[in-house]
């Protein structure tokens, strides 16, 4: 983590706000990952 | 070659996070999103009762607040199933009127399984205080998408609402979301089915799907039980019909979406809201 953390640009205050970034959007595409995988397990029951 | 079997190691580790990640989120996250919602319904569904109540009123009605749930009771025998013979009698009449849709998307009606209890029911009961408010309910939106679907069970757009002639279908979540329909499967012929919506409180019958199979085929069907098995693609289930049914489809088996259960239920009594206070 500190490795990745020092690989990005900028001083440590721009580091920071990067890493929150990176983290904010890594959460929300595993979010929209998850809603697809769940469809395979749970439809919500609808026909057709 | 060390290195190489390090990141390799830490491949796995992330690999079985993010898989414990997606059971936690399929099971309790998503279950979560879903008693937000059903919270928030919960304070919707009754303005829009007391709105549509003072607009069939045409306006000039003060209509009484909050639901009529609790002013309700279902007769029931000593196994729990509907004494059929002490309901009102039922019939549409001639005087009566479809009501409006809310929309997609919004609270449309309150479902409840008296013959299911809650957590807190099966608590209270042991102390004496066993309501039919604390049964197993659920606010029921309208429209079918998966959208939808999150915040609970969902009305099909495409079918009659709840109380009315026809067969009006609503879907649910079987395992995620809340699972309101996680325990469809314990539903018997006989149980009751209480539907509120904005025209009054609706009671339905669960009868054996074989019985009251429209047309179509089962996969399987229990004997005893209220439920039966289909195909996703068995839109005989939710097509309209003689009478007036409320049929439930959910996922089948629990944690897959290959098959549906089904519950069909029949509606015996029908309580039309009075939305005039007695005038002096």
């Amino acid at each position: 983590m500190k490795k990745m953390f020092a690989m990005l640009p900028g001083p440590a205050p721009v580091r920071v706000v990067l890493g929150a970034a990176i983290i904010v959007v890594a959460l929300a595409l595993m979010l929209v990952l998850f809603e697809y995988a769940g469809r395979y397990f749970d439809q919500g029951g609808t026909l057709g | 070659m060390r290195t190489v079997i390090r990141r390799i190691g830490w491949t796995f580790i992330w690999a079985g996070v993010l898989v414990f990640a997606f059971v936690a989120y399929q099971l309790w996250g998503t279950g979560l999103v879903t008693a937000r919602e059903q919270v928030v319904a919960e304070r919707d569904i009754v303005e829009y009762f007391e709105t549509e109540r003072v607009e069939a009123s045409g306006g000039d009605r003060e209509a009484p607040t909050g639901s009529n749930y609790g002013t309700f009771e279902v007769p029931l025998d000593e196994s729990g199933r509907v004494i059929e013979d002490d309901l009102p009698t039922f019939n549409f009449g001639e005087d009566w009127l479809p009501a409006d849709s809310p929309g997609s998307g919004k609270p449309l009606a309150i479902l409840t399984f008296p013959s299911m209890e809650t957590r807190a029911e099966s608590v209270s009961r042991k102390i004496g205080l066993a309501d039919l408010d604390d049964k197993l309910s659920y606010v029921v939106y309208e429209g079918e998408s998966l959208t939808t679907l999150r915040k609970g069970p969902a009305h099909y757009l495409d079918t009659p609402l709840p109380g009315e002639p026809g067969n009006s279908a609503i879907a649910g979540h079987r395992t995620t979301y809340g699972a309101p329909f996680g325990r469809l499967n314990e539903l018997r012929a006989g149980d009751p089915i209480i539907v509120e919506t904005s025209t009054g409180i609706h009671t339905y019958v669960v009868r054996d799907p074989e019985v009251a199979q429209p047309s179509g085929n089962f996969i399987s069907v229990h004997e005893g039980d209220g439920w039966g098995i289909v195909s996703p693609s068995d839109t005989w289930v939710v097509s309209n019909r003689d009478g007036a049914w409320l049929t439930l489809t959910t996922c089948h088996p629990k944690r897959s979406a290959r098959q549906r259960l089904i519950v069909f239920a029949e509606l015996v009594a029908s309580t039309p809201y009075d939305a005039a206070p007695e005038e002096d």
